[in-house]
């Protein structure tokens, strides 16, 4: 894995104090930073650049969420009808990610290519409290790897310190870390007291090593897994995106082999390789070449490109077949998709989201 | 600057270092040269006791070939340096007329390797004289133009394709380049069916691990080579050809479907890309007896077994 280092560092000096930029302070005490409460003014020299994104990522933003600190996943509040989701809520505290992966979607976020930390936990963390506090549900999960990597940067920003003793005494919640990295020295020194599931998007060797370029390799995942959990902390998969390659049935097979060969995974999400509109040419002009895209795609009813639908339940129904092998009891559930894929692939439609919500929580963290 | 008539022996005609135009049309400008003669000068600068062309190439090429043998010059001070020069040049074109992409090409290049303009100068001080946003990827752009097949050049002038399109052509080399021009000389594409059209070799090219050229061999002699068809006949051949190479299972899907909808007499339609499990159906009728007559197709066409594979398809 490629470790995170900035060439430069803006500070918004509202967050100064706060720990997270002390961490980041303490980290890199040898590189320039500049104090501003405005947008960082190297925003407005990227397009000077060959791939903007790229540089923009050398620019590490330390500033506060003055947006919505929590918020419902994607699926919840998709306008796609039919759409099964499964109740998760996103905790935003950074935006984008040092790793390139062929597919991600933040490559669509052009307007804001700079590596993003919000600083402000204090708040986050009494605004998870607040909703807490007024829900009824006792099986909330909470991720933080929505728009950035969990663990990519938790070596220099320390969230993981405060993230990880917050939930431990929670009652309603588990937090939940989704990482293609192998970032979890911080982890090791925490009691999460079975409350926070660390979950790695995960696809085999060879299609990690054609297009998740900078993470964790395979083994280095599944080393870091098998340290967290004999550090308590429950482990879980998303196989996300699953990819279409020509031998895709034989790999996705051998991956689930070594997944549950090595471990009793809280829960493993499936859902097929999709691009936004504008992502599919994007991910052509800085990875040229690449076979990712060269899939049967079509558009579907919420502009997304997908494999066309008979191919995606095909894809479901076969790993899920090689999931149910090893382990029928397994939590499973489809990202991001509609009942009729549900249906056909699973066998059912969950009847809301909080029954799948309770689904996923109560099998795998009871 | 001095305004004088000259000959045009005096002229170094095969001088084009200051030049930007391409694929100009001299139709128009002819027949005003014809008529009203060269309204405006052209621009020199001298050589000794010849004269270097700044601007008016197109004007000069109208005179000649109208057999003049002067034309109105203004003649540039000797102190103004080429770039300078050049700077008129193009300023003077620029307002007379849109310059196309290779045009703007090609004065980014001789902005840059004649007249030693650094990179960084160009893009922020050139680029908006030139209409051009000021950005790296402007800036790749112009260059790839530059390296494209002369023919596709031309035809990018000629069809006056947008900067998307014109981006497709890069993802070539020239060897695959060659072998798409026939493609583009014999069919009739429209701006998106073009563009759809090299997404889809260059897909299965990375797919296929196959070239160019022997993905397109068999459309080429069956579609581009066939004098049966006329360009736009051959359009929507070459489409759905495309269509079953790139996408073989929907394509797959979609032809079965159609053939067993043949099979049981029923206005059947699936949803865009089979995304929902539902077939559709939409008939007409004015009396109730041919409402009846529908009932009667759709009972016998529920027995029958491809109804049977129709529901399983989707
Ligand atoms: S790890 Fe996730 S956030 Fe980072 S580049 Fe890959 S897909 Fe994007």
């Amino acid at each position: 894995m490629i470790h995170y280092r900035p060439s430069k560092i803006y500070i918004d000096p509202s967050v100064q104090n706060s720990p997270i930029t002390q961490t980041i302070l303490k980290t890199f005490p040898d590189i320039s930073c500049e104090y501003t409460s405005e947008k960082p003014s190297i925003l407005k020299k990227l397009d000077r650049y060959s791939d903007p994104l790229l540089e923009g990522k050398k620019h590490l933003w330390v500033t506060q969420n003055k947006g919505k600190l929590v918020k419902k996943c994607g699926a919840s509040t998709s306008a796609l009808q039919n759409l099964v989701c499964c109740n998760y809520f996103i905790l935003d505290f950074s935006f984008n990610c040092h790793f390139e992966c062929v597919y991600c979607f933040l490559q669509e976020y052009t307007n804001l290519p700079l590596m993003v930390v919000y600083a402000n936990i204090e708040e986050m963390l009494k605004t998870v409290q607040d909703l807490l506090d007024r829900t009824s549900s006792s099986n909330i999960r909470i991720g933080t790897g929505e728009m950035a990597d969990s663990l990519a940067l938790d070596e220099i920003t320390g969230f993981s310190q405060q993230l990880v003793p917050f939930f431990s005494i929670q009652k309603k919640a588990f937090l939940e870390l989704k990482t293609k990295s192998d970032r979890i020295q911080n982890l090791l020194k925490l009691d999460p007291k079975g409350q926070t599931v660390v979950a790695w998007s995960i696809n085999p060797p060879s299609y990690i090593q054609k297009y998740d370029f900078k993470t964790a390799l395979f083994e280095e995942r599944l080393e870091a897994a098998k340290e967290c959990e004999k550090a308590g902390y429950k482990i879980a998969f998303h196989l996300d995106p699953l990819i279409a390659e020509p031998t895709w049935k034989k790999d996705y097979e051998e991956l689930v082999g070594q997944l549950f060969s090595r471990f009793n995974p809280a829960w493993v999400s499936l859902g097929a390789l999709r691009f936004n509109a504008n992502l599919r040419s994007i991910a052509q002009k800085r990875f040229p070449n690449t076979p990712l895209t060269v899939g049967e795609f079509v558009s579907t009813p919420d502009g997304k490109k997908r494999y066309f639908r008979q191919l995606r339940e095909e894809l479901y129904q076969t790993v899920y077949g090689y999931i149910t092998k090893y382990n029928r009891q397994t939590p499973t559930y489809l990202c991001m998709e509609n009942e009729v894929v549900w249906k056909n692939s699973m066998g059912r439609v969950p009847s809301s989201e909080q029954a799948l919500e309770k689904q996923i929580v109560s099998a795998s963290l009871s | 600057m001095r305004f004088e008539m000259i000959s045009i022996s005096r002229i170094q005609l095969d001088n084009r270092l200051f030049e930007v135009s391409f694929l100009a049309d001299l139709t128009a400008l002819k027949i005003s040269v014809q008529k009203k003669g060269i309204v405006q000068p052209i621009q020199v600068r001298s050589e000794g006791d010849l004269f270097q062309i700044v601007s008016g190439f197109r004007r000069l090429e109208c005179a000649q070939a109208l057999g003049l043998t002067q034309v109105p010059a203004f003649i540039l001070g000797e102190d103004l340096s080429h770039l300078e020069c050049f700077e008129r040049a193009v300023e003077e074109n620029f307002f007379n007329r849109k310059f196309n992409c290779v045009e703007k090409a090609g004065t980014i290049q001789k902005l840059e390797k004649e007249f030693q303009v650094s990179k960084e100068i160009l893009i922020q001080r050139y680029f908006p004289f030139l209409g051009v946003s000021s950005s790296e990827a402007v800036y790749q752009f112009y260059k790839n133009i530059l390296i494209l097949d002369p023919v596709l050049q031309e035809y990018v002038v000629r069809s006056n394709l947008p900067t998307h399109v014109v981006e497709e052509f890069f993802k070539f080399n020239i060897q695959d380049q060659k072998t798409i021009t026939p493609f583009l000389q014999s069919i009739h594409f429209s701006v998106s069916t073009l563009k759809e059209f090299l997404i889809w070799i260059y897909e299965m090219s990375l797919r296929d691990r196959a070239s160019i050229s022997d993905l397109l061999s068999e459309p080429l002699n069956a579609i581009v080579r066939n004098p049966a068809m006329d360009a736009r006949q051959k359009l929507p051949i070459l489409r759905q050809w495309l269509k079953n190479k790139r996408y073989p299972m929907l394509s797959g899907l979609e032809t079965r479907f159609v053939l067993l909808k043949q099979k049981l007499h029923l206005p059947l339609e699936s949803s865009e890309f089979f995304e929902d499990n539902k077939i559709h159906m939409k008939l007409s009728f004015q009396n109730k007896e041919e409402l009846e007559q529908w009932i009667e197709k759709m009972k016998e066409a529920s027995l029958k077994p491809e109804f049977d594979e129709l529901l399983k398809m989707v």
